[in-house]
Order: structure tokens, then C-alpha cells, then sequence
């Protein structure tokens, strides 16, 4: 009897667990949750925004969007996080910022279905992890890849440049000032600037950040090591293409520059971001729209070395601090990345900063971009290539970097040769190095 | 009736309150920061400091460099913006008087965004399509790097600041010349003296304790010129354009955490600040005596 009355309130029990959460399933789950979401403005979070009114509909949360100007944004959350007022519960964070604040438990790790880890190229989730943990997801993702003047190029009989030497000689033969230059690159100092592309000719070089790094990239060892013969190379490297076959005052051009001077039809060549696509290829913003080629890296002495850069979404501890809350902001996060929000992205905004393969592969995509050679192949190449800490991911990083944009850009303008500049940044770097713990005096 | 004392006090609470809780409090809080090691990314261990951090600003050349630029720039965009901003108030005033037309349009470069001044700017010098170098090329002269040469790249910036901010000067010059009496000009013509003449022994020192405290102003506000620079240069080439406010952003916010060393720097630039303000405006009572 009291077996019996046992089992049946077990089974009831049991009915229970599976029948409430399935109800609750049906009703929104996040009904009455406010969440914040601080973020800039870009053509990505544009339709995110644009679009949240499903993601509303569905869950019951409400969204409220804080727009800030890019270096503004960084400001305000790292000042909300610091002092612990916790206004945004979403944040958008670069992946190289995501080590710092793991560390500070500023921001919540979270889990993603075994079909979205499949889905996502491996650089994009291994980018925006730490220790093993998840941050952040990306809205937006690039890597660098080589843009070329098709017309031209053909006309003169000129293959794209598949090594460091051709990529000279490429540059030296288009050379005719105050006509066309050779090449334009980043000279503008800043670690997402002029060392997010210089960090490229590094490695290929031969070069690395740190004495001992494993193969991602990571310290091993946090001994720098970017004043070798290989790194002195590079930047000279480097410095002779900015000053011999750059147009004037290249040495302190920004993207923006790298963009204007080349879709002005002014540079053969370009190195840069696989997203400048958009606005290169728009015949109302480009003189040279539908005459690009793309390709990958040229390769140096050690090969080719892409880059990774995401803006993702991430919880903020100090903004979610329920669990409600959190599980509201992953399953935010979660919706604003999905594959169908990426792909209507792509499809409906002509959107490239795409992260998924499903994506990169899906019939539409491919069509609406077949009027780029080489773009999709290139930048999926360069994706699947890229190290997860081509620029090193760790605690001093933007401290170090920006250090080492400072001296580059000394070189690239020909105030100090490539050693002495690159053995002052070390100097430097060490100092910093010593105070933060990583390394001994 | 005469209010009673504690009356006149309530009244005055709240604005001190609101004083001491907007300036006094941030200030002291620096200054208790500085004396820390706060660090807002590295796991280091907060302990007391003394005056560590103001010490290692004098050994710290990119520090060194950043007042050395701030004050340059100081210097070249304010003389600079006083004396073309008194003369063109002058010659305005002597061709079209005090007229609200003029006024309207002397105010159109103040009123845009020190951001918007730089990216324009920054257009301006673009070597290869950029106006500045199109007009070079016009007299004859050889096309510059403006913004890329550690020689040019300041005195590019100190431009595009005198762009904008001489008109600001041509109206206070304006506004202290209108309330000189107009006798005081004619009785010097009627004595012989040249236009010139009356522009410096009559218009100059009697605008000047007005004009002062526009030059005050300009002082305060060079010294914390940020956006305008950081858009055009970010400090660079290297650091030739790097001041300390840009410093202090940088170490403190943007790139390292190092706020307590940040809130040093950011001190000894106050201190600079109020020295050299009250030094001009001691110069305005002493041109009222």
C-alpha cells in the first residue's frame, strides 16, 4: 500500500517535472525582465535593433538599446563596470578586451548548443573565449585579406602578389605619383590600428610577441620577443612600403584613409579588413566598385598570417545580476547572432561580416557576392587560417599594443629606425609586464 | 527689511551644495586616488603611494612630452587667435559696426562640434585630395604630409583651432570695442594719428580687461583641447602631438587601467592651469588700476 502510494507520487512527480517546464516553455519565459543593451551604432546592430520587436514578441522581455559613438562606448562600460553601477546587462566588447574583464568577473560566461559551435567558424568562438569559458558571441567579425585594382592589374598583365617579394614588386610597378601608388596600409598608431595589420607582416616574417607562444598564439612566456631580426625585418619591411609606393602621409592613415585612397582608384593594393567590401565595392562611394579582386595574404618566410577581429555581445556580472536576468541576456544574445538573423542580415542589408559557414554556404549568400572574385574563397580562407591570438589575448594587451603602434608609427614616418624603436617598446612593454605580475624584474 | 543672516545662509546652501558635490568632491577624490596604485585591468594589489606617482611623472618622458606639447599648442593657437581676433575686430568694427548679421556669422565655426572640426580638418589635409594641399600647389609650393610629420602635424592642428576659435575672439573684440566711446577716436584723428596708431595706443588698452578674460577662456580651454587632436592625430606622428590630457586618457581609460598615475598627470595640470589663469587675470586688475 504505501509502496503503491509512493510510486504514485513519484509518478505525479514526474508528470509534474516534465509538464510544467513545458507549459512554462509555452508561455514567455522572460515576461516583465528589462534588459539593457550598450552598444554602437553599425549597419549589424542597426538591423539587430531594427528587428528586437520578434525577439520581444517571443520571450516577453523588454529591450532597451544605449547607443554610444565607438570610443565612448569603451568608456562608459568599463566606468559602469569599475564602479559597480551595472546599467547594461548586454555590452558589445571587442574580443580583445574579453581577457581583462574574465579576469575582474565583469562579464558572465555561457554556453552554446553543440549545432552553433559546429556552425560558427572555430576562430570566431575560440576568439571570444577565456580559460576555456565563453564570453561573448560576435555581431560583427573580420579578418584581413588582399584587395587589388582588377581592372588594372589585368590590363597591365600583373598577377596578385602571392609572396612578401612580389607584394614589393607588385607595389614598386604600380608606383607612378602623384597618379597611383603601389599600396596603402595603416600607419595610424593604436593597437587596432596600425598593429592590428603590422602583426600580419610579424608573423609572417617570422616574427612573435612573446619568446615562447603556444600555437594559437597565446604566452607561453611573457619574455617579449618583438625586437628579433625577424620583427626588425618586418618593420622595415613594412616602413619601405608605407614610404616608398604609399601615397604622402601615409605613415599616419588610419583605415579610413587605407579605404578613401583606394577606392578613389589612387592605390593598386590594399591589405585590410575583408568587411571593407561594403563600402568599396558601392559605385556611389567607389570609383572602382566591380573592378576589385580579392585574395588571400601574400606569404612570408613563415607563411601567411590573417587577422581576427569581433565586436560580440557579452553579460555584464554587474548589470545581470539575477539569473533571470542572465538567462534573458544569453537568450538575447543567443537570438541577435542566430544563423536566420545572420543570414537576413546578409540577404536583406548586405551585410559581410558573416561568422557562420552555414552562412558563407548558403546558395543566396553566395549569389548575392558572386560579383566579388575571390572575396568569399579569400576571406573563409583567411578565417579558417587566422590564429585565435594573432594579436595575444591576455590581461596588459591594450597597454603593450598601444606602445607598440607608438613606435611603429616612428618608423613608418622616419623618425627612428626599425631596432631602436622596436627595442624601446620592449623596454617598455617590460616595465608593464613586471607591474601587472607576468613577468620578474 | 533686511533678510536675517541664517535666511541668507538657506538660500545659499543649496548652491554650495550642489558646488561641493559636482568640483569639490571629484577633485578631492583624485587627489586621494593619485596618492594610491588603483589599476582598473591588472590584478595589483592597491597599497598607499605617497607622492610616487607625481614623482615618476618627471621621469617619465612621454609625460614630460605631453606638457611640453600641451603648452606649445597652448601658446601658438591662443597668441595666435589674440591678435588675429583683435585686428579683424577691429577692421570689422571700423567697416561695419556692431551688427547682429556679422555676429550670427561669427558664430557658425563656434558652434560646431570639436569632433566635427577635426574629421573636416583631417579632410582638408588629406595629401592627395585635400584642399590645403590643392591651394599649395597653386602658389607653386610642393604638396605636405600635413598630419604626418612629426614638424607639421601641431602646427596643422593649431590651424584648424585658430579656425575656429578666432571668430570667438572677434566677438569679444567687437563687444570691447563698441563701449569705447567713438570721441575718444575722433579727437585722435582730428590730433593725426593713423588708423594703426589709434589701433594701438587707443583700441588696445582700452579693450584689454575685457579681451583678457576672453583670452582667460581660450587658455582654459586649450588646455584641455582633447577631440579635436585625438581625431586628427591621436597623439601622433609617435607622440610629437600627444598632450597630457590625451596622455592621461590613454594610461588612465583607453589603454592601460593606471587611473591613480592618470589622476596625477590630469593634477599637475590643474595646478599649471590655476596658476597660469590667475596670472592673467591679475594682468586685468592690474589694467583697471
Amino acid at each position: 500500500m504505501k509502496a503503491r502510494f509512493l510510486g504514485l507520487v513519484g509518478g505525479l512527480l514526474v508528470t509534474l517535472a516534465v509538464a510544467v517546464p513545458a507549459v512554462l516553455a509555452q508561455e514567455k519565459p522572460f515576461e516583465g525582465v528589462d534588459l539593457y543593451v550598450a552598444l554602437r551604432s553599425l549597419p549589424e546592430t542597426d538591423f539587430i535593433m531594427a528587428h528586437v520587436g520578434e525577439f520581444e514578441a517571443a520571450t516577453g522581455a523588454d529591450v532597451h538599446f544605449v547607443l554610444y559613438p565607438e570610443l565612448l562606448l569603451r568608456e562608459k562600460i568599463t566606468l559602469d563596470l569599475v564602479t559597480g553601477t551595472g546599467a547594461y546587462d548586454v555590452i558589445a566588447i571587442d574580443n580583445m578586451y574579453i581577457p581583462e574583464y574574465a579576469e575582474k568577473r565583469w562579464i558572465v560566461p555561457f554556453t552554446i548548443p553543440e549545432e552553433t559551435v559546429k556552425d560558427l567558424l572555430p576562430v570566431y568562438r575560440a576568439t571570444n573565449m577565456y580559460k576555456d569559458e565563453l564570453y561573448a558571441l560576435p555581431i560583427y567579425g573580420e579578418t584581413t585579406q588582399l584587395m587589388y585594382n582588377r581592372e588594372l592589374f589585368e590590363k597591365e598583365g600583373i598577377a596578385p602578389p602571392k609572396t612578401m617579394e612580389e607584394l614589393e614588386e607588385v607595389a614598386k610597378h604600380f608606383t607612378r605619383p602623384p597618379k597611383i601608388y603601389g599600396i596603402a596600409l595603416r600607419g595610424l598608431r593604436g593597437e587596432g590600428m596600425n598593429v592590428y595589420i603590422w602583426t600580419g607582416f610579424l608573423r609572417a616574417f617570422g616574427g612573435r610577441f612573446f619568446t615562447k607562444e603556444d600555437d594559437t598564439g597565446f604566452p607561453i612566456e611573457y619574455e617579449p620577443a618583438f625586437n628579433s631580426p625577424e620583427a626588425i625585418q618586418a618593420t622595415e619591411f613594412y616602413a619601405r612600403l608605407i614610404q616608398k609606393y604609399s601615397p604622402p602621409g601615409g605613415c599616419t592613415f588610419s583605415w579610413d584613409d587605407v579605404q578613401t585612397v583606394f577606392a578613389a582608384g589612387k592605390v593598386a593594393m590594399i591589405i585590410d579588413a575583408t568587411n571593407f567590401l561594403t563600402r568599396i565595392e558601392d559605385p556611389a562611394k567607389s570609383a572602382i566598385a566591380g573592378k576589385i579582386g580579392y585574395a588571400e595574404l601574400p606569404a612570408g618566410p613563415a607563411g601567411r598570417f590573417p587577422s581576427i577581429y569581433t565586436l560580440g555581445f557579452a553579460i555584464s556580472a554587474v548589470g545581470a545580476k539575477t539569473d533571470l536576468e542572465r538567462e534573458a541576456a544569453a537568450a538575447f544574445i543567443k537570438w541577435a547572432t542566430s544563423r536566420s538573423m545572420e543570414l537576413d542580415k546578409a540577404l536583406q542589408a548586405g551585410i559581410v561580416s558573416v561568422t557562420r559557414r552555414s552562412v558563407f554556404e548558403d546558395p543566396a549568400f553566395i549569389a548575392k557576392n558572386a560579383g566579388y572574385p575571390g572575396w568569399r574563397e579569400s576571406t573563409v580562407k583567411g578565417l579558417e587560417e587566422a590564429l585565435p591570438n594573432y594579436r595575444p589575448r591576455f590581461i596588459a594587451w591594450r597597454e603593450m599594443g598601444d606602445i607598440i603602434g607608438i613606435k611603429i608609427e616612428e618608423v613608418f614616418c622616419g623618425l627612428k629606425d626599425a631596432k631602436t624603436a622596436l627595442d624601446e617598446a620592449v623596454a617598455e612593454v617590460r616595465e608593464i609586464l613586471v607591474e601587472a605580475g607576468l613577468l620578474e624584474k | 527689511m533686511r533678510a536675517p543672516a541664517t535666511t541668507k545662509l538657506l538660500f545659499i546652501v543649496p548652491a554650495v551644495l550642489a558646488l561641493a558635490g559636482t568640483a569639490l568632491f571629484p577633485f578631492f577624490f583624485s587627489v586621494y586616488m593619485s596618492l594610491f596604485n588603483y589599476n582598473l585591468f591588472l590584478p595589483i594589489k592597491v597599497s598607499f603611494q605617497g607622492m610616487k606617482n607625481f614623482i615618476e611623472i618627471f621621469h617619465d618622458t612621454r609625460a614630460l612630452n605631453s606638457f611640453k606639447v600641451t603648452a606649445t599648442f597652448v601658446a601658438l593657437a591662443v597668441i595666435s587667435e589674440s591678435l588675429l581676433g583683435l585686428l579683424l575686430g577691429y577692421l570689422i568694427m571700423g567697416s561695419f559696426g556692431n551688427s547682429p548679421i556679422i555676429t550670427v556669422l561669427l558664430l557658425f565655426p563656434v558652434m560646431i562640434p570639436q569632433a566635427t572640426t577635426g574629421l573636416l580638418w583631417r579632410l582638408i589635409y588629406q595629401p592627395l585630395f585635400g584642399i590645403a594641399n590643392l591651394f599649395l600647389s597653386c602658389v607653386g609650393l610642393s604638396p605636405l604630409a600635413w598630419l604626418s610629420h612629426p614638424k607639421t602635424a601641431l602646427i596643422s592642428i593649431v590651424i584648424a583651432d585658430v579656425w575656429q576659435w578666432t571668430p570667438f575672439m572677434i566677438l569679444i573684440a567687437i563687444a570691447g570695442l563698441s563701449v569705447i566711446p567713438t570721441e575718444i577716436f575722433e579727437a585722435a584723428s582730428i590730433d593725426g594719428a593713423s588708423g594703426w596708431r589709434r589701433f594701438i595706443y587707443i583700441a588696445c588698452p582700452l579693450v584689454w580687461p575685457i579681451y583678457s578674460i576672453g583670452i582667460a577662456f581660450r587658455v582654459i580651454d586649450c588646455l584641455r583641447t582633447f577631440n579635436l587632436i585625438f581625431i586628427m592625430t591621436k597623439g601622433g606622428p609617435g607622440i610629437s602631438t600627444e598632450t597630457v590630457d590625451i596622455y592621461a586618457y590613454l594610461e588612465g581609460i583607453a589603454q592601460g587601467g593606471r587611473i591613480s598615475y592618470a589622476c596625477a598627470l590630469s593634477l599637475i595640470l590643474l595646478v599649471l592651469t590655476v596658476i597660469f589663469v590667475t596670472m592673467i587675470l591679475r594682468k586685468i586688475r592690474v589694467g583697471e588700476g
